[in-house]
């Protein structure tokens, strides 16, 4: 059942995301251009936990000594890293060469291991309320799976470990992460962490490994009289047990938080109208289907679980909660929707939100591409109707991105879901043409909708699905790049490594001019390894994953030829100039393209807003 | 030179089979390991924008130190042993005596400076006076109150030789050769010969031979790449001097001003757990950690992972480079001094 299993342990913690920012910005890739510095541009993509230990809460009872456990990335191995695809996508920041690793806080050992599928945050929205001293308001989850696990000792006399083992035969694990608190303020001791909740679970075998497909209750957006809108929740992604018994619920998400920490804001303190709301509870819409921002009788409302009022709620329960279903519920939560009730100022009771339309929740897995010519790949659609899978279901793509007639990778023709609720999209990378070769930036990112829904334009229809703009198959088509038969370094080697001289000054500044010919010939072997390595390996280059076969295939080639010098190691590399980070003075002026994306540049759900309008006169009591 | 108990040679020449060995080839892979740190720290503190000739000059010490470590773990593992490197009393303690010493050179965490490299990393170093007495001899003389590392090795050399080919009862799959790192330096300790080539090599690399400053490879030996650096200028063939060469070669620059004046021996525990220089601090601990992890594991049998180390290796310098430029921060307030590297066991980074 996912990390929403009864069987979860979780984790309160923060991360380190040390992630490089000259290449958000495209005008940087120019060859020679005078750099435009953010907030870190001299980062190196690396990605670890920090002091992240166990919660008494899910399956881990106070005494277990899973209490005293802690999840890191692998001690033996190096770190995984934050990467995006391309400048012109940073929605989907991807993470590779990752393991997890759980074990007992004091003496070390081993719980279990095991490697983190690769996968890319999804359900980004702006959840922090100000004040910002961190400077970015926005949270995302990515969600993953465990694989290859190696089970230690200290699982051995933990009852959690047990029935999470118990369920994991298949040697699989689900985990889901919460990431908000991000800082990018370099005076702040927290600068480049963010605050996570960490949770795992079983993972089955009918489950996607990078997303939740169960069932999903759409978020809350209340609007301001000044047109302003005021995130009151995010989606709730939920599973009922297949007796009706239970429903469990990834609500941390989907709260607000007042602080980095974590700690729940009031309702009280929100902004009007949305401070009208005094209470958000979780149930099944009444019966006769209200319209949704209707009063609804208090007789007729069903609930199942209040909003907890506890303002350390979040950091104790890492934000997943099971609730019991009264037996006389046990059949309506198989086919009726969920809902969300606001209980306002006013003493009256208003459905404000409801699970997506029948029920139905797809998502693709996988759905960060990379395509170089001729490859193929191919990107499921999972959908599930009230939780269980749906066959016959067709969708509809569409081409949001670029906007003009560059040739897109070929897409075969789409065929409905199969009896696991699975649709297939076979990918074939065509020649985009260089259409960026202004920017001297390889190929193009294409974003495609998806939906089982379609509008009167006959385009997918996102409308109470649960999708948002951001959950579209990203896929960059990269330019064909023949190889050389004797590849020369001025001709073609050093054009494209100067760019990741130039836009990744961390191997500069602490390994060696990559794109200068002495110091290639001497670090020969060193690099050789990495841009040998497989593309999930941490030590993979670039670790920015973003270079096309023909490309690397011309590298290597290059450097195999290279007279082999005396001195040569990975250990062994020299140091060039270094500058240190210093962040320009505007640094934390800049825009931020995430942040603008949580408010409303592709993120956004594709439902109603409780407008100021339909809250008026009920922010009195 | 370094000055080790007579109580370890003792133990190397009373030596009946290669397991009685073991414990002595473990001690001779620590103290190989034990100047990394030492020799890390005075790189890192070397400002990033001066002092590049020197930084490179530590750093090729550094890789050869790692090379001798590796040397080491294929001998212990060829005679039978298993090499102990992440274990909690593999780190030395700084400041304090390396492996084996006897306490009379005390080798600190510090930030580089002419007089450490003098007093501390060519003691380290230092070759044995070729008309000492020789050190076997000087074991049946009773006023003996030290050894030397040279002769440690020497002793070891004679007595693999004389214990032969069926000392070499180690898995051949555990060794470890990673060639593509270290050229046709590290090979696998197949027979006594290989053992005690590579424990010439060894000596060599680092202090030279008693007739000339280069290793083997014709580069010069430790002992002699720290004297340039203690002279700031590069020892050249000369006809005229002695022994053929003299400090007649290029001058090396040195700007005292780009040095981080870090704070001594560093530990995790003397920076705030909430500061920058207190998280980086961690990081660079559990990057270390991981970096022992990983070594174990290559000479436990899987010598694929030397890559992994490998990778470690750079992180660790990297996580270093950003340390270094961190006001400390003790008590809430900054001490003055930057953030050290710090060498200390961690598997939770904070």
């Amino acid at each position: 059942m996912s990390y929403l299993s009864p069987r979860r342990i979780s984790f309160c913690g923060r991360f380190l995301s040390d992630v490089p920012t000259r290449n958000n910005d495209i005008p940087n890739f120019v060859d020679g251009a005078a750099q435009v510095d953010s907030w870190n541009f001299s980062g190196g993509s690396t990605v670890e936990l920090l002091n992240c230990g166990a919660l008494t809460t899910g399956a881990v009872a106070a005494g277990d000594p899973a209490a005293g456990f802690v999840v890191t990335g692998a001690v033996d191995r190096p770190s995984g890293k934050m990467v995006d695809i391309d400048p012109a996508w940073q929605g989907a920041s991807e993470l590779w060469g990752m393991r997890l690793r759980i074990a007992d806080r004091a003496t070390g050992a081993l719980a279990v291991e095991g490697r983190l599928a690769v996968c890319a945050f999804r359900d980004l929205w702006t959840r922090q309320r100000p004040p910002l001293p961190n400077g970015q308001p926005s949270g995302a989850r990515f969600v993953s799976m465990l694989d290859k696990l190696d089970w230690g000792p200290a699982a051995e006399g933990s009852a959690a470990m047990t029935a999470l083992r118990a369920g994991a035969a298949n040697g699989r694990l689900s985990v889901g992460w919460h990431t908000f608190g991000y800082s990018y303020t370099l005076s702040d001791p927290r600068y480049r962490t963010g605050t996570l909740m960490l949770h795992l679970g079983p993972h089955a075998d009918t489950e996607p490994e990078t997303t939740l497909v169960h069932r999903r209750l759409q978020g809350l957006t209340v609007g301001a009289a000044d047109g302003t809108r005021i995130p009151v929740t995010g989606a709730i992604d939920f599973a009922v047990t297949d007796d009706g018994s239970a429903v469990h619920l990834d609500l941390g998400h989907a709260l607000l938080v007042a602080d980095v920490d974590g700690h729940l804001p009031r309702l009280a303190d929100l902004p009007a109208p949305a401070n009208s709301i005094v209470q958000l509870s979780i149930g099944l819409v009444p019966d006769g289907n209200p319209p949704l921002f209707g009063i609804i009788a208090e007789t007729a409302a069903i609930r199942l679980y209040d909003f907890p009022d506890d303002r350390d709620w979040y950091l104790t329960t890492g934000g997943v909660v099971s609730v019991a279903i009264p037996a006389v519920l046990a059949t309506d939560v198989e086919t009726r929707r969920f809902a969300l009730y606001a209980r306002l100022v006013s003493g009256e009771t208003m459905l404000v939100a409801q699970e997506t339309e029948n029920g139905i929740f797809c998502r693709a897995d996988a759905f960060v591409q990379r395509l170089d010519p001729g490859e193929t790949a191919t990107v499921r659609i999972h959908a599930r109707s009230f939780g269980r899978p749906v066959a016959g279901l067709q969708f509809t793509l569409a081409q949001i991105a670029p906007a003009d007639a560059t040739p897109p990778p070929a897409i075969a023709a789409l065929m409905p879901t199969d009896a696991a609720g699975v649709a297939e999209i076979m990918l074939t990378g065509t020649d985009p043409g260089n259409p960026r070769r202004a920017f001297n930036l390889d190929g193009q990112v294409f974003r495609f909708l998806y939906s089982h829904k379609v509008g009167p334009d006959g385009r997918p229809d996102l409308t109470d699905t649960g999708l948002a703009g951001g959950d579209a198959i990203i896929v960059h088509a990269r330019d064909p790049h023949p190889v050389p038969d004797v590849p020369e370094f001025e001709r073609d080697v050093r054009p494209i490594l100067a760019q990741y001289a130039q836009l990744y000054p961390i191997m500069s500044e602490h390994l060696f001019d990559i794109a200068d010919f002495e110091a290639l010939s001497t670090h020969r072997q060193a690099m050789l390894f990495a841009f040998g390595r497989s593309i999930e390996d941490p030590n993979y280059m670039p670790v920015t994953r973003d270079m096309s076969a023909g490309r690397m295939a011309t590298l290597v080639k290059w450097l195999s030829n290279v007279p082999l010098r005396r001195g040569t190691s990975v250990a062994g590399p020299g140091p060039g100039p270094v500058t240190m980070a210093a962040a320009p003075e505007n640094a934390e002026k800049r825009p931020d393209f995430k942040a603008a994306m949580a408010r409303g540049a592709g993120h956004e759900p594709h439902q109603p807003v409780l407008s100021a309008e339909i809250l008026e006169g009920r922010g009195d009591a | 030179m370094l000055r080790i108990a007579p109580a370890f040679l003792d133990r190397v020449v009373a030596a009946r089979t290669g397991a009685d060995l073991h414990d002595m080839v473990q001690n001779a892979i620590r103290l190989e390991f034990s100047t990394i740190p030492p020799y890390l720290t005075a790189m890192l503190s070397l400002k990033p924008d001066s002092n590049r000739e020197i930084w490179g000059m530590i750093h090729e010490v550094v890789v050869e130190e790692m090379l001798h470590m590796t040397i080491g773990c294929n001998i212990l593992t060829a005679i039978g042993g298993r090499p102990r490197i992440a274990a909690p009393d593999f780190l030395p303690i700084y400041p304090g005596t390396l492996p084996m010493g006897i306490g009379d050179l005390v080798v600190p965490l510090e930030k580089f400076s002419l007089a450490l490299v003098r007093d501390v990393f060519m003691q380290i170093e230092q070759p044995e006076e070729p008309l000492d007495i020789p050190v076997l001899d000087t074991l049946d003389g009773p006023t003996v109150t030290f050894a030397t590392i040279g002769g440690f090795y020497a002793a070891l050399k004679a007595k693999i030789q004389e214990l032969g080919d069926g000392v070499i009862v180690g898995d051949p799959t555990r060794q470890v050769v990673p060639t593509d790192w270290f050229g046709d330096d590290i090979y696998p300790i197949a027979s006594a010969a290989d053992a005690a080539r590579a424990i010439s090599q060894i000596v060599e690399e680092g202090e030279g031979t008693p007739k000339s400053p280069l290793d083997p490879d014709g580069g010069f030996a430790h002992y002699y790449r720290f004297w340039e650096i203690a002279e700031l200028r590069h020892i050249a063939a000369n006809g005229a001097a002695p022994d053929g060469f003299s400090f007649s070669g290029a001058e090396i620059h040195f700007d005292a001003d780009s040095v981080w004046d870090l704070t001594p021996n560093q530990r995790l525990a003397d920076l705030d757990p909430d500061s920058l220089a207190g998280r980086r601090g961690s990081q660079f601990s559990f990057v270390f950690t991981k970096l022992m992890n990983a070594l174990q594991a290559t000479f436990d049998g899987d010598p694929a992972r030397f890559d992994a180390a490998m990778g470690l290796m750079f992180e660790l310098k990297l996580a270093g480079q950003m340390l270094v430029q961190l006001p400390a921060v003790k008590g809430g307030a900054e001490t003055g001094r930057k953030a050290g590297p710090v060498f200390e066991y961690s598997w939770v980074p904070r």
